[in-house]
């Protein structure tokens, strides 16, 4: 694996060896080193190096850059940077070139040679690698002045592209670990948590627990042995979110720095980052920041001479969605099964090995070196009454800008949709958005003025969540999207609750058919009566959450319910056993793409002349339907 | 180890002293109070799994919720009503679904049949185990070998040995057979040989053998020898301790050189 | 009931493991990580390994293979030496990845979750990567394939068969 950052050619100026910072007067010295290295470098390239943009190739378009400013000869004067991920995946891979900042978008290693002469030698702005805005069709050369950028306020999520995540120093130069001065020398334990209290802040993961209140009861709990524990919760299991990955990938530091603040606010004495197996890239990142912040004294003994002493180890989860629930994640923690226990007492008070142990989210702890920085009022201001600060989401689906977004609370969902998100894609017609994953529900278009805070998305049945976003277009069934979700959880319950385990299969059973055509009169009323049931006799929040993405699909959604079990008919043109394919004579044009990616060789005809498609052997794979350029595949 | 706060918790519109902190399961009984139950016993911790012993608990001031009685701490002024319509809902769901998953376990028909339910609106399977953990519980916190676990999760989770095979640390005990409380866990003596496995279906797996030890007097059966030799072990005995049935050690009788 | 019946590694597990069971302290609360790069050596885990590990960390057995078998990360068969992973998350599922896991089924010849007899590819469905504005997302032997078409199947299909 490659690593995520570093410089490329060009030594920083003034880099000096490891200092192990003993005093917040070293932190400071430590500090105008590296701003001066940082500010020392003027031109260069960023690259985004988030997952996203490794998926579309991001690792080869950088090394054709470093080819290329090698080929040139500019490896002393003009680095390459890999930075963490900027949020805009759909368009990636992403590259920058400062100090102008022009923002190069779908960037392929053939574009390197004029982006390092043309762009970054020469200051030319390469027109055809420039966003272009979707309505004008106007080339937006920077950023900030991008639609998707524009309505954002990215406070947490802010130095992801001008930070290398590998290298502590920029951490620093861009005002790292003050916070944590401040915590640890200008303020009492109390204050840290009052300050907490009174920003406002809730729990990032899922539930919205006020942060500052968990804190004071953990602070409050007593422990036998005196051992007591924080833990970052890096187990993004909710599918469609990855702000957690992004945030650990892109600026590690700022989640360490909370978890050191939290840590001496509430007397831990060691911390733990349990992360999901499936972020290598992560663990890589988090592995490395932990190193160094280590090395330079930010963890340890007596950390920045405070007195002060913690350090955090890292914890791999094996895979269970179930595990994003405190207790199930630190059963596995202790080498057990990931099963919860019943919560009648709180892990604040009996958590990991029976130890007091206050568990937080990677965005929740990313926002408290801000608020302790610029202070509670400051945070305060921003968001609605009781949802304060920023929201990191993940716009995805079919929405013409995917990525992840960071907008105050109390936006509205219209506003993240069609300004932000710029749409649904092809033009088609805006049908739902699905928050709080699993747990959450479907948001239709009759409530997109909503503003989005924890307490109006509960109201309208979904949740908050980690703040996964999907967009659904007219061709999303919501039938599949519930029996999805179903499936999701059945796969997911661990299964020793007999309501989890057992109530939500046979509510798939029962959505399953009607998906496939054979629901029975009956059945709708049947699923509303379960849903309840399951939800107060689950042990935890998986199966008391569970039935929420089908009884919202069934409060807003109950006609196209009804067209399945009442006409057999999937309306969306998903469900496989509800839908037919045929080809209109009228728009084929007889191109043959159609013919050869069948799998059943059910198509047939001459070039120039109207195809045919044997209905009576098809398999409904979607391959025809997929390479048709002129919407000749009917699908209904 | 301070003593629990009396408290009065009000069940069933009656009040009732107890103590701050007991589980309420406990004192509902001790109350005359019939709950039903398929995991829980005595002899080991609760689990809270099959959640049949749901009752509706209330603070009189418009908050409620769903608890499972057999973990849930009683504290003062709780109001509890055990067969509200919401408690009685999550019975009858977890009954309708256990008819479904095990449709000839004698005692899930029973409870099902008592809570209305005859035939489940889902399609029938033909298990015998519940998963409700009993016999695990009982193997590591009574016996303390481990032998069995719940393996693999939700609706594919199963019960046994690892592998489900024979070989295991098992002792032969049989504690696991005497707490089933579907009797899908099965022991059988022959031949001077313990047989224990679990059954579903007809099909038969964590299968494993003991051998069989005799008193060396009158013949009568002392144990599984594997069960003998880790009793001897853990409490200290001679080697020789189980070679007589207690009613021959008790009367001081040995065994003949010649038999 | 299948009885599991896992190949055994060639020598003795004994010795190859303790380099992981050293890296962690023999911390029995790291079982899982301990694990995975169990897992991570043979492919899989074997069943010797499982016993090794439960008896350098005092943990039972029958808690060993809970463990193995609760957690997705892990298989008790050999996996193939090609790895194809369909994202079923939200965003992926909406726009056409269980299209997708048909035909990779179809091509590949192999079930989703089950592993070609000659050990030459795996096909297994997880429940989200993260790379949701990719979608949908195919991970072939840890590499990410964002905006995966039936076309782009065919190719990657097509990679590892050659």
């Amino acid at each position: 694996m490659t690593g995520a950052g570093g410089w490329v050619g060009g030594e920083r100026v003034g880099a000096t060896m490891t200092p192990l910072l003993r005093s917040p007067e070293d932190l400071e010295e430590a500090r105008k080193r590296s701003r001066a290295s940082y500010e020392a470098v003027r031109n260069y390239i960023s690259v985004c190096g988030g997952t996203g943009c490794r998926g579309g190739g991001c690792l080869a378009v950088a090394q054709a850059i470093r080819d290329a400013v090698r080929e040139e000869g500019l490896e002393q004067t003009l680095p390459v940077r890999l930075t963490g991920c900027h949020g805009f995946c759909e368009r990636g891979p992403l590259v920058v070139i400062y100090p102008q900042k022009i923002f190069y978008q779908q960037v392929k290693p053939i574009h390197a040679r004029r982006i390092v002469t043309r762009s970054a030698v020469q200051g030319e702005v390469l027109e055809d690698l420039l966003y272009k805005a979707p309505d004008t069709k106007e080339p937006i050369p920077h950023e900030e002045d991008i639609p998707f950028y524009r309505k954002q306020m990215r406070l947490v999520f802010g130095q992801n592209g001008a930070i290398d995540p590998e290298n502590i120093e920029d951490y620093i130069a861009l005002g790292g670990y003050s916070a944590l001065v401040k915590a640890l020398f200008h303020m009492q334990p109390d204050e840290i948590i009052e300050e907490v209290k009174k920003s406002g802040l809730r729990g990032r993961g899922g539930g919205g627990f006020p942060t500052g209140r968990k804190w004071a009861s953990m602070k409050k709990a007593h422990s036998p042995d005196g051992r007591r524990f924080v833990i970052c919760n890096a187990d993004e299991g909710d599918p469609g979110a990855f702000m957690d990955r992004s945030l650990i990938e892109g600026n590690p530091h700022s989640v360490i720095e909370g978890m050191i603040i939290g840590a001496f606010a509430m007397g831990a004495t060691s911390g733990y980052v349990y992360i999901r197996r499936e972020y290598p890239l992560a663990l890589q990142t988090l592995t490395k920041a932990l190193q160094q912040a280590r090395e330079y004294g930010f963890l340890g003994r007596d950390i920045l001479g405070s007195g002060f002493s913690f350090d955090i180890g890292i914890n791999r989860g094996g895979g269970a969605f179930v595990c994003g629930e405190s207790t199930a994640l630190m059963a596995s923690m202790e080498g057990k099964v990931g099963e919860p226990r019943p919560k009648y007492v709180h892990t604040v008070e009996k958590g990991l090995w029976d130890r007091p142990t206050c568990l937080n989210n990677v965005e929740t702890w990313a926002n408290v070196p801000l608020i302790i920085n610029r202070g509670a009022d400051w945070y305060a201001s921003i968001g609605t009454e009781k949802s304060k600060g920023t929201k990191i989401f993940s716009l995805v689906g079919k929405v013409n800008n995917t990525g992840l977004i960071e907008v105050p609370m109390g936006i509205t969902l219209r506003e993240v949709v069609f300004e932000i998100g710029g749409g649904i894609q092809k033009g088609r017609r805006f049908k739902a958005v699905q928050t709080g994953g699993p747990s959450g529900g479907v948001i239709p278009e009759a409530l997109l003025d909503l503003p989005v805070d924890f307490d109006r998305l509960t109201e309208v049945g979904s949740m908050m969540g980690s703040g996964g976003m999907i967009v659904m277009d007219d061709r999303t069934c919501m039938v599949d999207v519930a029996r999805y979700f179903l499936e999701f959880l059945t796969e997911e319950s661990c299964g020793k609750c007999v309501p989890c385990r057992e109530g939500v299969r046979r509510l798939k059973e029962v959505v399953d058919r009607i998906c496939r055509g054979e629901g029975r009169k009956g059945d709708l009323h049947l699923i509303e009566e379960m849903a309840p049931e399951i939800a107060d006799g689950s042990l935890c929040g998986l199966g008391q959450s569970a039935p929420n993405p089908v009884i919202t699909s069934l409060r807003y959604f109950r006609e196209e319910w009804e067209a399945h079990v009442r006409d057999r008919k999937c309306p969306a043109g998903v469900c496989k056993e509800l839908i037919t394919y045929s080809i209109d004579p009228a728009a084929c044009t007889g191109c043959m793409a159609c013919i050869k990616p069948c799998p059943e060789q059910c198509i047939t005809g001459e070039r120039k002349k109207p195809h045919v498609l044997d209905a009576s052997r098809c398999i409904q794979c979607g391959a025809c339907y997929e390479v048709c350029k002129y919407d000749a595949v009917v699908r209904r | 180890m301070d003593e629990a706060r009396p408290i009065t918790i009000t069940l069933n519109g009656r009040p009732v002293p107890t103590a701050e902190g007991r589980y309420l399961l406990e004192v509902c009984r001790e109350q005359g109070v019939d709950i039903p139950t398929l995991c829980h016993h005595e002899s080991v911790s609760p689990a809270g799994a099959c959640r049949l012993c749901s009752v509706e608990v209330r603070d009189g001031k418009g908050w409620s919720r769903v608890v499972v009685s057999c973990i849930y701490p009683c504290w003062d002024g709780m109001i509890v009503e055990t067969d509200s319509p919401r408690a009685i809902g999550v019975r009858r769901l977890v009954l309708e679904a256990l008819l479904a998953r095990c449709p000839r376990v004698p005692v899930v028909r029973d409870l099902a049949r008592r809570y209305g339910i005859r035939r489940p609106r889902f399609a029938l399977e033909d298990h015998e185990c519940i998963l409700c953990g009993l016999c695990v519980r009982v193997c590591s916190e009574v016996v303390g070998v481990h032998a069995l676990s719940m393996q693999g999760r939700g609706a594919e989770k199963e019960c046994g040995t690892p592998y489900l095979s024979g070989e295991s640390t098992c002792i032969g005990c049989g504690a696991c057979v005497y707490i089933c409380p579907t009797e899908c866990i099965h022991m059988e003596d022959r031949d001077g040989v313990r047989t224990i496995w679990h059954e579903e279906a007809g099909v038969k797996s964590s299968v494993r053998r003991f051998e069989l030890k005799y008193c060396k007097v009158c013949g009568s059966l002392v144990g599984p020898a594997g069960q003998l030799d880790y009793i001897r072990k853990k409490v200290g005995l001679p080697d020789d301790f189980h070679d007589l049935c207690p009613g021959c050690r008790a009367t001081g009788r040995q065994p003949s050189a010649t038999p | 009931m299948e009885m599991a019946n896992p190949t055994t590694p060639s020598g003795c597990l004994c010795e190859d493991l303790d380099p992981i069971l050293d890296r962690y302290g023999r911390d029995r609360g790291l079982l899982v990580s301990i694990l995975q790069d169990v897992q991570e050596k043979y492919r899989y885990l074997p069943k010797e390994a499982l016993e090794r590990v439960s008896q350098a960390l005092g943990v039972p057995m029958a808690q060993v293979y809970a463990v193995a078998t609760f957690f997705k990360a892990f298989s008790l068969k050999p996996r193939g030496r090609h790895v194809f992973q369909v994202c079923m998350g939200t965003a992926c599922h909406v726009r056409g990845a269980p299209l997708i896991r048909d035909k990779l089924e179809r091509d590949l010849g192999v079930k989703n979750g089950e592993t070609a007899a000659d050990l030459s590819v795996t096909l297994e469905s997880v429940n989200c990567v993260g790379a949701c504005a990719l979608g949908p997302v195919v991970v072939l032997d840890d590499e990410v394939q964002g905006h995966v078409t039936m076309a782009k199947t065919d190719a990657l299909v097509r990679k590892v068969k050659s």
